[in-house]
């Protein structure tokens, strides 16, 4: 065997090995099997189109429970929720589903409907509010799951590429391979940045939205303590810090406080 | 050449391209000398007293000869209606000679002066010193108009010019007109005035544009006649001349506003062939523009909520498609309104409210005829719904119109229609409900769930939120980084050092012992001393790093001598070497203690050859 088919044979096996353990990686972990997921779900759905919110409901985070991430699971928990009146978790959910994909002109709307209808309830007016920065509104526009996969293959494509050129010989072959190679990076560093900053964001900004119909944000982690505010669902906030089953919120205008983590929900 | 000249030349060559030659020859005379021919044809030999003979004189000529003039034929017995010449040219090569003709064309159109004989005299040439003459024609001229049914007059040679009123403005001596005739000057509003744009040529017209339309602001119009292609020419007689004349536009005009309302003037850019071949050959010719005197409609017996667009001369009918229906059942009342005149403007007043039924819009049909005048019915559609039950009436419908014939209002009156329900419309609930409107508020409302039934995390979550990132991140470096490794240990491990060389040769001596030793046992002397030799010599290869199993002893000697072996180990090794040969080739004559003692000789010999440094050899 000579040198080039024993590089690329080895390459190929390690390849083969990375694909089989990505696969199982990949797998689904959750403790229902798909085809229970399924039918899960279809339960669920027969429960809302009867008016049977409640069973909705219980249907719908039981598929969320098995670790299920799917916009259409989001959109049909914020509609049970819109329809049961618990228009905290509505939004929520619809945010959520939004998070997945920006341009889901369902959630958007259903989302402006419910936020219309808890301002007919109540109206929370935040003085002094700032806006989030540029970039965090920028990375609102990619969904994580497109760009973990457009990282991953920009990613891979990039040490397939080092491969090709380690393999090939001098010649055509082997300048365009480092050409591409030079974009590759380019893009995966792109990609690479994106995903990080999605990360940042979900894992360490922490936003969420206050999902009772209203909470009364205390000036520490004890209920006894003094009530700092009074904010109602929907109200978006990010969790700062953690005590116990209390959780820090600060909301875009800089106020901040302690409410039961129960009544705050991440995104 | 004036343009007079010019008109006349036009006029031979239409009426010769367009009669003459297409209208198959009669008669002809002709006089033929020396390669010149003078004829003459007439597109009849018998007419009758009011038609028209064309008469066509043709001169080919050979254009070097001298060519001292044309006499046309003395026309005694016609008038000359209007004649007109057209001359071309030739060129060919025959027989490597150049020829150039010409072909000179005279025509005349001629109405007899009596009944009977008339004679064409002979038309004379003269060339040179001769003369050419046409035989004279004779036509006989009847009295009496002679038409054959169903044939056009053109067909048998003969040319009747229809006369026409002259065209407003019109000389007589134009090349191209533009005409606009109004069939009247003064009509009462709404009334229709036919305006036609007509076009007239002496000669035959290459090209025509419209390039100004005429406004007409002030009527509502209808085309009547739009020429669908190519114009259709008549032939009239226009000031004694003859022109081809063709309708450009025919329109309805009825006035929207009483007093003087005017038609602008049409244009057109016409090109004929009289003019194609000068420069700037196309003219641009304008229609007069019209003034319409538009009376008002008289005040006196103008019916109450009279509509004045109701002006010409109708009929109406109104009829039910069905004069029984059961409850809940819809009846037609169809009110049709023909006639000529305004017939899309003419309004029915509207059905509002006819007792024990409900009325629902009409719907509108009309179909116009277009012809010399505008005329055609509309029909308007009323869906009625009984809500009574029982003998109900459909009320009459009245439709008065301004008759601008007779300058007088006019009206017509359906009869009223009965209809008999059956049952009672109330008790179904057929009492108008499906015309009613039911307020239907669709403000804004939750989007309903998708028609979706299985969910799944979208694998860019899956391997997000799973062990697969951290897979998919550290695999590619760590498969590349064992792929190197593994590379670079290869090819340490490939490397080939002085170490190593040792112990594989002293593995191989090794194994040759064991062989010898095994060969002891099994008392094969051949064997045996085939090992001790076999171990000898790819020890010393591996220690002079050459093949010796190939030399001779003496060569081997040599060798080792210079290889800085010393002279006694030389000799041993030599020795050695060659004793085994001679056991091997002698084998009956080594026992085992011999073997034995050879054995340990070469051991010794073995480790002899190790301590040796040979020459040339890193240190």
């Amino acid at each position: 065997m000579g040198r080039l088919p024993r590089r690329a044979f080895c390459a190929s096996g390690m390849f083969v090995l990375l694909s089989i353990c990505t696969n199982v990686a990949i797998a689904d972990e959750s403790p229902l099997a798909p085809t229970d997921i399924n039918t899960t779900f279809e339960r669920g759905n027969q429960s809302y189109l009867h008016g049977d919110f409640k069973g909705a409901l219980d249907a719908y985070e039981a598929v969320l429970a098995a670790g299920v991430v799917h916009e259409d699971l989001y959109y049909a928990l914020g509609n049970a929720y819109f329809k049961a009146d618990r228009l905290g978790p509505a939004i929520l959910n619809y945010e959520r589903a939004i998070s997945l994909t920006p341009d889901d002109e369902d959630a958007l709307t259903n989302l402006r409907l419910a936020r219309q209808t808890a301002a007919e309830r109540w109206q929370d007016k935040l003085v002094g509010v700032e806006a989030d920065p540029l970039w965090m509104r920028a990375l609102g526009y990619f969904t994580p799951g497109g760009l973990t996969l457009a990282f991953l293959a920009l990613y891979g494509g990039l040490f397939l590429l080092v491969l090709l050129i380690w393999i090939a010989p001098r010649g055509f072959v082997r300048v365009t391979a480092t050409t591409l190679l030079i974009f590759v990076v380019l893009g995966a560093l792109a990609a690479g940045g994106l995903l990080a900053g999605r990360w940042w964001l979900a894992s360490r900004a922490e936003f969420g939205f206050v999902i009772a119909d209203e909470v009364q944000v205390k000036e520490g982690p004890d209920s006894s303590a003094e009530t700092s505010f009074v904010v109602h669902a929907g109200m978006r906030a990010r969790s700062i810090s953690h005590d116990a089953d209390w959780v820090k919120l600060r909301l875009s205008n800089g106020l901040e406080g302690w409410v039961r983590e129960r009544d705050f929900a991440r995104l | 050449m004036g343009a007079r000249g010019r008109a006349k030349i036009g006029i031979g060559l239409a009426l010769a391209l367009g009669l003459g030659l297409g209208l198959g020859i009669q008669s002809d005379a002709l006089a033929e000398d020396n390669g010149a021919q003078l004829s003459s044809q007439v597109t009849a030999t018998e007419i009758a007293l009011d038609e028209v003979v064309q008469l066509t004189v043709q001169l080919t000529r050979d254009a070097r000869e001298v060519y001292r003039g044309y006499t046309r034929p003395d026309f005694s017995d016609f008038d000359v209606l209007h004649q007109g010449e057209v001359e071309s040219s030739q060129w060919a090569q025959v027989n490597g000679q150049q020829m150039h003709r010409t072909t000179e064309q005279h025509v005349y159109a001629l109405r007899p002066r009596h009944k009977g004989n008339c004679v064409i005299p002979a038309a004379t040439a003269r060339l040179g010193s001769r003369e050419l003459h046409t035989a004279p024609i004779t036509i006989r001229v009847h009295a009496a108009p002679r038409r054959v049914p169903g044939v056009d007059n053109t067909t048998i040679g003969a040319v009747t010019l229809p006369s026409a009123p002259a065209p407003e403005g019109m000389r007589g001596d134009e090349d191209v007109f533009l005409e606009a005739r109004a069939d009247r000057t003064q009509v009462f509003l709404g009334e229709p005035v036919i305006v036609t744009w007509m076009v007239y040529t002496q000669s035959d017209l290459l090209r025509y544009r419209t390039t100004v339309e005429p406004k007409h602001d002030d009527f509502w119009s209808e085309d009547l006649f739009v020429p669908p292609g190519a114009l259709a020419w008549d032939r009239v007689e226009v000031k004694g001349r003859g022109y081809q004349a063709a309708v450009l536009l025919k329109r309805a005009l009825f006035p929207l506003r009483s007093g003087k309302v005017t038609v602008s003037a049409m244009e057109a850019e016409a090109t004929t062939m009289q003019t194609a071949f000068y420069p700037n050959a196309s003219t641009v010719k304008a229609s007069r523009p019209l003034t319409i005197d538009a009376l008002p409609l008289p005040a006196a017996g103008r019916p109450d909520g009279f509509e004045p667009t109701n002006v010409g001369r109708f009929t109406m009918t109104a009829a039910v498609d069905k004069d029984h229906v059961k409850a809940g059942e819809t009846l037609s009342f169809r009110v049709t309104v023909r006639g000529t005149g305004n017939i899309r403007n003419v309004k029915v007043r509207k059905l509002e409210h006819v007792e024990g039924f409900k009325v629902y819009e009409p719907s509108l049909a009309e179909h116009v005829d277009r012809g010399d005048v505008v005329s055609g019915e509309r029909v308007y559609t009323y869906l009625l719904l009984p809500e009574k039950g029982g003998d109900l009436v459909v009320p009459s419908v009245t439709l008065a119109w301004f008759d601008p014939v007779e300058k007088k209002y006019d009206f017509a009156k359906s009869e009223p229609i009965a209809v008999h329900v059956e049952g009672d419309p109330s008790a179904i609930g057929a009492h108008g409900g499906a015309g009613e409107t039911k307020e239907n508020l669709l403000g804004a409302r939750l989007r309903p769930l998708r028609n979706v039934h299985r969910v799944a995390s979208r694998i860019g979550e899956r391997i997000l939120r799973g062990p697969a990132l951290a897979i998919a991140l550290l695999a590619p470096p760590g498969i590349l980084f064992v792929l190197l490794v593994g590379s670079g240990l290869r090819r340490t491990l490939a490397r080939e050092t002085e170490g190593r060389r040792r112990r594989r040769a002293r593995a191989g001596a090794r194994r040759r012992l064991r062989e010898a030793e095994v060969h002891i046992k099994a008392q094969r002397p051949s064997q045996f001393f085939g090992e001790c030799a076999r171990a000898l010599y790819e020890h010393l290869e591996w220690r002079l790093g050459t093949r010796c199993e190939a030399l001779t002893l003496t060569e081997l000697r040599a060798l080792l001598v210079a290889r800085g072996f010393d002279a006694e180990l030389t000799e041993d090794l030599v020795g050695e070497i060659e004793s085994a040969d001679f056991a091997r080739f002698a084998p009956s004559a080594s026992g085992p203690g011999e073997m034995r003692a050879a054995l340990r000789r070469v051991r010794t010999l073995l480790t002899a050859i190790e301590r040796t440094r040979a020459v040339g050899e890193a240190a």
